[in-house]
């Protein structure tokens, strides 16, 4: 059965601009997978992928291009824009981004040479393999979308492929041009958590990153299959999640509803009463509420629901705990090649960045950003411009969904820091927050120490 | 204030019980072999009982106790159903389901209800005033942690005139108590410093009106807690010569009626009243049913003294005086064989056994001491009726009687002491049917017998089980 696709307008006047760009591009394309039995999935929008040279572009200069470097450069601009690791990392970047419901459903491609055409399969596969094997919590193992367009002859054509059977072949699939984003239903909870996680000796040995990986991945495993209450009510599994009487005209029957949703975890009596321990040199504790949301369809029953939420918290935590880890591990490897002794970078209590809530400024849907308490809107309109290409606008930023903790600054030593003359300490703040980034390219490493003073200087 | 190592909950006919049976894990920490139990404790009701709400619903229904409030759901028609008038439900009575009244013959247990509620942790909520992003900090120095799971089986007494919007109060006082029970429990039997596992029990001793609750170390010997139980025994003013509080006596909520498959305590479907008018003086407690051909051992034609002896050894087992399992013919040859009774060929064999061995067994297996009785002709028995009340009333345990070729269990006599008439309750080995208490009963392998049952030409021994002096 041919796979239809559903495209919000916005996905047509992206690609019209494409098109209108007519440069070589990658990127990625966000939308829903829909259930298995309709085999039809949702685009909502498309995000494109940085160029890998828009970083080293301002230092290059004129007199150095010649014909020979010219092509060896087109030679390598080849390869660099279907880079497995940088459209990797990117969509990373997207994931973490997206509310419930939503996620990187694919890729697309736009004006591709000869050679590149012919990499693209292999890129495809790759890419979502080494996805799927880093964290399903980004994304869902589905078939996944490719969109190839061309500027010469002003098409887009979809087509979708399951990596996991890399040996068939793409599949070409209908779409249709529909708003639906719009009337999706919104699900909002907050989630409360309070997790202790002792740290074995043998993990306290590893990174600080890798600990606080552990810590999350067993937190998964308290988030699992709940009862869920719907507005207040306790519904079964395969309802549909909101009801319309048949009288109502079938235009209002497609509003969107805001739904209130409740999670309960059952607390079984134990089977066996086998007690579980070992040596420990330290516990983690994770306290504090996340605020959760995302979206469905219409028809959706309260098992896609369930599934839906739950996606988010455990995208939301792990989005956190990813750029914590992050932040630990920069400043680990600098204080260790500045002063060539181990540091532990972790403090008694260490603040996750919370979450903030943007406007799709084309798409009716919330997406989502984190801040540490040094960050405010400008970092966010900035990520936001690098990862998706639009601009955001301050009003449209929501900063107090969720607020900070009030704690007491640790008392730890601080060691003092070298600022490098060429930076202000507004660049080097916000190349440390684009870590990701950071960490494929050259990142100067006496940057990442002022990040520790930065809560001090203003 | 001084920690009770139990708690009692009072019941009447009218009561209904909520039952909690949830589970809990709690991590303690220990330095240099100490485990820091309180610490744990504390860390954990302040963590999850105290901040972090509970929720409670009943099992298989959609009927859950929030704080505050009751959600009564169910979709009829496709329409939310709250209650009967469209209003949040008042009273208990409104919010349980009502219970189809059970055909057929009902057993002698009270019209208590019991519902089993299911424990909740409240994670995610529609909103909250505050929300405050989460912090991970880091505690501790070197130690063992260890993760135990804490099992709560608890039990709270409502009324059907109770208010619904009490009951959630009400549920997590209970859960509450019981960690105090719990934490009780750990404290007193630490092991080495090691922090054990516990389970909960409840008992209702001699049937009274109330259920006592406390908590064991799982694995812990009858014999180690013996001290412990003498407490129970003593603080709510019990006999101290029959075991009330052993881990067998456990009082079992569903009426069940079978164990492990089978059939317990058949005669309960005859009628109590006597049509010679005389006095009943049955066995009493539990036992279960053994017969030919069960566990698809055939051991039709010799088997019925073996049979009866499984009879009584499930007595003792049910009402808590041994955890030791039923033994079957082959176990029962082999204890023949170690006391020197029988021998090792006799293993395997299909041999008759007789009363004697039948005390011997008891005797050697489960510490238990028998009177034997010897009648020189089954018309004697009749005279033997007034012994045989007396041992039912004192005594209660099933008794073996062989003789003949044939081997039964008495499990009661019907005695007019004016008219001197008798009638026995016969519980017969020799059925080889299936669990089918209809036919158990109707075609008499479970009955009252007359005296003519007896062979007048056949001497009968009877192996009187004596209960033991123990708690």
């Amino acid at each position: 059965m041919v796979r239809t696709y559903v495209a919000e307008n916005c996905v047509e006047q992206q690609i019209q601009e494409i098109i209108g760009r007519g440069k070589e591009e990658v990127g990625l394309i966000i939308g829903c997978h829909g259930n298995q039995k309709e085999q039809r999935d949702y685009v909502a929008f498309l995000a494109t992928t940085p160029s890998q040279d828009d970083e080293d572009a301002e230092s290059e200069s004129e007199e150095e291009v010649d014909e020979k470097t010219k092509l060896k450069k087109e030679e390598k601009q080849d390869v660099e824009l279907l880079d497995e690791k940088w459209i990797f990392n990117h969509c990373i970047q997207v994931s973490r981004t997206l509310p419930g419901g939503f996620e990187v459903i694919g890729v697309y491609v736009a004006n591709l040479s000869e050679s590149q055409t012919s990499a693209v399969k292999n890129v495809f596969v790759g890419l979502f393999k080494q996805v799927f094997k880093y964290s399903t919590i980004m994304l869902t193992e589905n078939e996944k979308i490719l969109i190839s367009i061309s500027s010469k002859t002003k098409k887009a054509t979809f087509q979708s492929l399951d990596p996991k059977s890399p040996q068939s072949n793409f599949q070409l699939c209908e779409l249709k041009y529909q708003h639906f984003v719009e009337n999706w239903h919104l699900l909002r909870t907050v989630f409360r958590i309070h997790f202790l996680f002792p740290v074995s000796e043998e993990l306290s040995c590893k990174s600080i990153r890798k600990q606080t990986q552990q810590c999350f991945k067993e937190w998964c495993k308290t988030v699992e299959d709940p009862v869920v209450l719907i507005n207040d009510a306790i519904r079964a599994d395969d309802e549909v999640l909101v009801e319309v009487p048949k009288d109502k005209a079938k235009q209002k029957a497609r509003e969107r509803q805001e739904i209130r949703v409740s999670l309960l975890k059952k607390l079984p009596y134990p089977d066996s009463l086998t007690a579980v321990g070992g040596q420990c040199r330290h516990r983690f504790v994770i306290k504090g509420d996340v605020s959760c949301l995302s979206y469905v369809r219409n028809k959706a029953t309260v098992h896609e629901a369930k599934q839906a939420i739950l996606g988010d918290i455990h995208r939301t935590m792990w989005a956190r705990m990813e750029l914590l880890g992050e932040e630990f591990e920069v400043s680990e490897s600098d204080q260790e090649m500045q002063h060539n002794q181990s540091f532990n970078a972790l403090e008694e209590i260490n603040e996750l960045p919370k979450r903030v809530f943007i406007q799709h400024p084309k798409c009716d849907m919330l997406l989502s950003d984190y801040v540490f308490s040094d960050e405010s809107a400008p970092d966010v309109q900035e990520r936001f411009k690098q990862v998706f290409g639009f601009e955001v606008a301050e009003e449209q930023i929501d900063f107090d969904i969720e607020s900070f903790p009030e704690i007491e600054l640790s008392k730890n030593e601080i060691i003092p820091p070298i600022v490098p003359a060429s930076l202000t300490p507004n660049e080097a703040a916000k190349l440390l927050r684009n870590i990701g980034w950071g960490l494929l390219g050259a990142v100067g490493v006496g940057m990442a120490s002022i990040f520790y003073l930065w809560g001090y200087f203003d | 204030m001084e920690a009770k190592p139990y708690r009692i909950t009072q019941i009447q006919e009218s009561t209904i019980l909520l039952r909690l049976r949830c589970g809990f894990e709690v991590l303690f920490a220990s330095n240099n072999g100490e485990c820091r139990i309180e610490e744990g404790f504390e860390r954990f009701v302040a963590a999850k009982l105290r901040h972090s709400p509970l929720a409670f619903k009943l099992q298989s229904e959609p009927v859950l106790f929030l704080n505050g409030h009751v959600v009564v759901n169910s979709l009829v028609n496709n329409t939310l159903f709250r209650a009967e008038n469209g209003k949040e439900p008042r009273t208990v009575g409104d919010v349980l389901p009502k219970v189809a009244k059970k055909t057929g013959k009902t057993k002698s247990s009270s019209s208590m209800r019991v519902f089993d509620v299911e424990t909740m942790e409240v994670q995610g909520q529609p909103s909250t005033e505050s929300v405050t992003s989460p912090t991970l900090s880091s505690e501790g120095d070197l130690s063992v942690a260890t993760l135990v799971k804490v099992p709560v089986d608890a039990i709270v007494a409502l009324e059907k005139t109770d208010e619904a919007s009490s009951v959630h109060a009400k549920l997590l006082q209970g859960l509450m108590d019981h960690m105090e029970l719990i934490r009780f429990c750990m404290i007193k039997f630490k092991q080495a410093g090691k922090v054990v596992a516990v389970e909960p029990f409840h008992f209702r001793p001699l049937n009274n009106e109330y259920i006592v609750t406390t908590y064991y170390p799982t694995g812990m010997d009858e014999t180690e807690l013996e001290t412990f139980r003498r407490s129970l025994h003593v603080c709510l003013e019990l006999p101290t010569n029959r075991p009330l509080f052993r881990r067998g006596n456990m009082y079992r909520f569903n009426d069940t009626e079978t164990r492990g498959g089978y059939l317990l305590n058949v005669h309960e479907g005859h009628s109590t009243v006597s049509p010679i008018g005389g006095q009943l003086a049955l066995v009493q407690g539990l036992y279960s049913y053994h017969h030919y051909m069960q566990d698809r051992f055939d051991d039709n034609g010799w088997g019925c003294a073996y049979r009866s002896l499984q009879t009584v050894c499930s007595w003792f087992n049910l009402q808590g005086y041994t955890s030791k399992p039923i033994p079957n013919h082959r176990d029962i040859q082999q204890i023949l064989v170690d006391v020197g009774d029988k021998q090792p060929k006799f293993v395997g064999s299909k041999q008759w056994i007789g009363s004697m061995e039948v005390s011997y067994v008891l005797n050697n297996y489960l510490g238990v001491e028998s009177k034997i009785m010897f009648v020189s002709s089954g018309a004697e028995l009749k005279e033997k009726a007034r012994e045989l009340a007396v041992h039912f009333e004192n005594q209660g345990t099933p008794i073996m009687i062989g003789g003949g070729v044939l081997a039964h269990t008495i499990l009661g006599v019907d005695f007019n002491s004016n008219t001197g008439d008798v009638r026995f309750l016969i519980l017969d080995p020799h059925y080889t049917g299936a669990e089918d208490l209809e036919v158990i009963l109707k075609k008499g392998w479970c009955g009252w017998k007359k005296t003519d049952f007896w062979d007048p030409m056949a001497y009968y021994n009877l192996c009187m089980p004596q209960r033991p002096s123990v708690i």
